[in-house]
């Protein structure tokens, strides 16, 4: 038992270790020594253990240590995930005792929670639902030790894992009935705010990832049950997604000016774009290092902001801080072509101070050919679609333009303020934004999904008295975009999304809705529900009755030791009806009643369970041994 | 058990409110209580924290922790409260005034679960304590009894009580009807045509040929115990009987006046009794006649009324019916 007892709560503490090394706050060394440790420890038994003391030892070294590193400038959340993990690795070492045993299953819990704020994985749901087994089976077997007369019997695997899909049951039951009440977020399941580049307030050129990152930032679906899949997906393709919008440039890289009044945004808040009715669709929005909103083209309005932020006049939208958790925001998208009101272009996006005179020299010969400014503008973009897209082109960091112009190849970036600043040289105010192009459309879960590598730059000219969007990087740059088709990719992307719409997103709203759905349902459907319940009780009654037919009559008339044993039971002073299970029957006089007990369940053994039929001379040999023990 | 939050070297104070919490006990329905066991209070305390947690922050991996954590209270408490309710009705021994009865009694169990409970009754001012270690499909009674009035008692408001399957709850139950218990008066030696029992059964014998085994009783002498066939109870050892001893305990009828005298005490009623029991442990019993009442008691059915009969008996104001066999009275013949 106590062997048993001890792997039990080892499975409790490696439960919330594994929870918690979801985490990506956490360090691999630190989680994966708790790990081996556990191993180590099932491996060579109690053998493997420091004394209560020693452990002990660790423990406050492990303190030390972490107070140490928070000294050395560790962010206080990952220095708290190594403090518990040095617990629990020498808790796992600790030496077998009772006391063992309480501090495994504390400190698994612990870890589970902790597990709870610092991740969001849809792994969590594993070691949380191991975690209620082995808890269950843990308790039990402690429970069952150390009583007067010897432990208990274990319950046996099979009741308890019949109970499971029941405790399952209760569990979303429970997440879904009860209310939500959001007084603070400190407690949110948060993540690491994934790095990227451009989206800063100032953005150098060539300071931008040179590989094609497959992160997954965004993930759009319909809102609400049963949409049309296929319009939204049409109406996503090759949509631009404005995050930040840049119209200082310095001679090697942009910088947002502000020269406008600041909307703020307050939470739970509607932002209204533009009038208009569109599709409406839920944007998951991954933690990231830096605030903006990505805007798609064509936004009508954004319901309930989640967090409270702010929209300069430049129309880019952005939280007051970097959320450090996933957010949900509810978009209405109308056509592509709907531009929103801007403000006009200020000084910095009219400024020809900062175009490098290389720029002026190659322009010089397309504005040699024509009058027409906005022609030349257009010469100048088929020129630069016609040239190279390569991310590795190295980004001369004092003359970036010039270089490029020399190259005629680079990245996006490159394109767009070459563009930006030739449509300056030519009189036209432009500036850079940079934000995300298309996507990716997920058969199996039908959402579109936006990562890292379709980060994009492109420019907005303002002709006509409005900002125009112009793109001039090459159709090569899209041809690098392994347009994957994996389908174990989609189903787990598939599942991701579920995950964190029915489980992390859910909210009060949702529950209102979940709980009004099965409400209607069941008025719809409550005739058809009386009467499937009638069928089934029906069917468990006749199952019932047949099974003690089956048990106590056909059963019972066809074993041939029946009435052998009938015949010993009168003679032992006990009459037994025809259909009377043995069990009901009392204990024959000379017996005793413990051994006629389990002499009973040998019996029911064979005579319903799987044990082989006992024939006449086998009952006999039976009932001497029962008298003889007597 | 063998988790115990007081293994966790807490504070005294902590230990004392645990102490205290653990003493509470909230009535659920009728008859049914629940109560904390000490680790059940570190568990529903840490439970009430990861909820507190849960509503304040609205982050729902820690709502469905909180959900796992109550799941697992919900099984628990429903295996408890299903072990209790299909608690098997109990079947005492009998037992004597004033002796202890060891009780080591199989049932088959209701639910295939390992737990122990605790059964309790009270009765004149008298405190009964069982208990029931159920595991593997029975289940195992064990104590002693000790009672200290004669009687058929119905245990009504036995008290069950588990905290199995988790040991975090403590669910008490008041049943009604717990069965119950016959206690019969202590068995007093007494002569028949001059020679006392109790001298029958020490009386100085020659060889060594017993004739029969009967039942022990309180006073035998210890080397007449059939050793070889003693194995167990004290109340299953058997005493030799000696062919020297028949013609003194061949009576086989045996009437019992139970008419009390005003100026006896009720104590010498209880004598009455316990010689009529003492008789009816005798081998060569076969017919009682108590106060008005006849039993065979070579009958089994008969035999258990008797008992019922005597343990239950009170003064009449009549004579013992019938004739013949040895007469028991407090009242003068002449």
């Amino acid at each position: 038992m106590s062997v048993r007892s001890e792997r039990l709560t080892l499975a409790v503490l490696i439960c919330g270790v594994v929870s918690l090394a979801l985490s990506d706050f956490v360090s691999p060394v630190y989680w994966s020594l708790s790990f081996l440790v556990a191993l180590l420890r099932l491996w060579r038994g109690s053998d493997f253990h420091l004394s209560e003391m020693q452990a002990s030892f660790i423990g406050w070294a492990g303190f030390i240590w972490v107070i140490a590193e928070l000294f050395l400038g560790r962010d206080l959340v990952v220095a708290f995930t190594d403090f518990m993990l040095i617990l629990a690795f020498a808790v796992v070492i600790e030496a077998p005792t009772a006391r063992n045993h309480l501090h495994r299953m504390i400190v698994g819990i612990f870890l589970l929670l902790a597990a709870a704020v610092l991740t969001d994985s849809v792994l969590f749901v594993l070691p949380l639902t191991a975690m209620l087994w082995f808890l269950w089976r843990a308790a039990a077997c402690l429970y069952a030790m150390h009583w007067p007369g010897g432990d208990l019997v274990p319950t046996p695997l099979q009741h308890d894992l019949r109970w499971m899909p029941v405790m399952v049951a209760v569990m979303a039951i429970l997440f879904v009935l009860l209310p939500r009440f959001e007084f603070q977020s400190m407690l949110k399941a948060t993540q690491p705010r994934a790095e990227s580049t451009g989206f800063s307030d100032r953005v150098t050129l060539g300071d931008f990832a040179r590989t094609l990152d497959n992160r997954v930032v965004l993930r759009i679906e319909l809102s609400g049950e049963g949409g049309d899949d296929e319009r939204l997906q049409q109406s996503l393709h090759g949509r631009y997604w404005r995050g930040v919008s840049l119209s200082r440039f310095d001679g090697s890289g942009w910088q947002r000016t502000v020269t406008g009044r600041k909307r703020a945004l307050p939470v739970a808040g509607d932002v209204v774009m533009v009038a208009g009715d569109g599709l409406m669709v839920d944007v998951y929005r991954e933690a990231s290092d830096h605030a903006y909103v990505q805007v798609p083209q064509g936004l009508l309005s954004i319901r309930r902001m989640p967090e409270e932020g702010f929209m300069d006049d430049a129309g880019a939208i952005r939280f007051r801080q970097a959320p450090p958790r996933r957010l949900r925001l509810q978009m209405e998208l109308g056509d592509a072509a709907v531009v929103p009101h801007m403000r006009a272009p200020n000084r910095w996006e009219l400024d020809q101070s900062t175009v490098p005179e290389a720029l002026f020299d190659w322009l010089k010969p397309y504005a040699a050919g024509s009058e027409d400014r906005r022609q030349v503008l257009q010469q100048v973009a088929e020129e630069l679609k016609s040239w190279t897209y390569d991310l590795q082109v190295p980004v001369d960091a004092q003359h970036p333009v010039a270089a490029f112009l020399h190259n005629r190849r680079g990245h996006c970036e490159l394109y767009a303020t070459t563009f930006a600043l030739a449509a300056r040289a030519l009189g036209f105010p432009a500036r850079l934004v940079n934000g995300y192009y298309a996507g990716e459309w997920n058969e199996i879960g039908h959402f579109q999904m936006i990562r890292q590598k379709h980060a994009h730059s492109w420019v907005e000219v303002w002709l006509d008295g409005s900002w125009q969007q112009m793109d001039v990087t090459p159709a090569s740059r899209w041809l690098m975009l392994d347009q994957r088709d994996w389908v174990v990719e989609s189903v787990w992307e598939s599942v991701k999304l579920s995950w964190y719409r029915y489980v992390l997103s859910f909210e009060e709203a949702d529950r209102g809705e979940v709980l009004h759905t099965a409400l209607q349902s069941l008025k719809r459907y409550s005739l058809q529900a009386v009467l499937i319940a009638v069928l089934l009780s029906g069917l468990y009654g006749l199952w019932q009755v047949r099974s003690k037919w089956t048990a106590f009559f056909i059963f019972a008339r066809s074993s041939p030791a029946w009435p052998v044993l009938d015949r010993w039971l009168i003679r032992r002073g006990v009459s037994r009806a025809t259909c009377q299970p043995l069990r009901a029957v009392g204990v024959p006089q000379g017996v005793d009643a413990g051994r006629w007990i389990n002499f009973v369940r040998d019996w029911e053994a064979q005579a319903y369970g799987s044990g082989d039929i006992w024939h006449a001379s086998e009952l006999k040999r039976h009932l001497r041994a029962l008298c003889r023990r007597c | 058990m063998a988790y115990d939050p007081a293994e966790l070297r807490l504070p005294v104070w902590l230990l004392r409110l645990l102490e205290r919490l653990i003493r509470l006990r909230l009535p659920i329905a009728p008859g049914w209580t629940i109560g904390l066991t000490r680790p059940g209070v570190m568990f529903v305390a840490a439970w009430l924290g990861v909820w507190a947690a849960a509503l304040y922050s609205g982050n729902n991996l820690l709502y469905l922790c909180g959900s796992m954590m109550t799941a697992l209270i919900l099984a628990a408490l429903a295996q408890s409260i299903g072990l209790l309710r299909r608690f098997p009705q109990m079947i005492l021994p009998a037992c004597q005034v004033g002796d202890v009865t060891i009780v080591r009694q199989m049932m088959a169990a209701p639910v295939k679960l390992a737990a122990v409970v605790d059964l309790s009754w009270s009765h004149a001012g008298e405190t009964f304590a069982l208990l029931a270690r159920c595991a593997d499909s029975a289940i195992r009674l064990d104590g002693r009894i000790r009672p200290k009035q004669r009687g058929l008692f119905d245990l009504q408001e036995m008290t069950l009580a588990t905290s199995a399957p988790l040991g975090l709850f403590t669910i008490m139950l008041q049943r009604k009807h717990g069965g119950e218990m016959l206690v019969m008066p202590a068995p007093v030696a007494w002569s028949v045509g001059g020679s006392t029992v109790l001298a029958e059964r020490n009386a100085v014998v020659e060889g060594d040929e017993w004739r029969d085994l009967r039942s022990y009783v309180a006073g035998d002498l210890i080397s007449r115990v059939h050793w070889r066939k003693a194995a167990g109870d004290m109340q299953h050892w058997m005493v030799k009987r000696f062919s020297s001893s028949e013609a003194t305990a061949e009576t086989t009828l045996l009437r019992v006046d139970l008419r009390l005298p005003s100026a006896m005490d009720t104590s010498a009623f209880e004598q009455l009794l316990g010689r009529c029991w003492h008789w009816m442990q005798q081998d060569n019993a076969q017919r009682l006649i108590l106060g008005q009442l006849q039993f065979d008691l070579s009958e089994t059915s008969d035999y258990r009324q008797a008992m019922v009969a005597v343990a239950s008996a009170r003064p009449e104001a009549d004579p013992a019916c019938g004739t013949g066999g040895v007469l028991l009275s407090l009242v003068s013949q002449s």
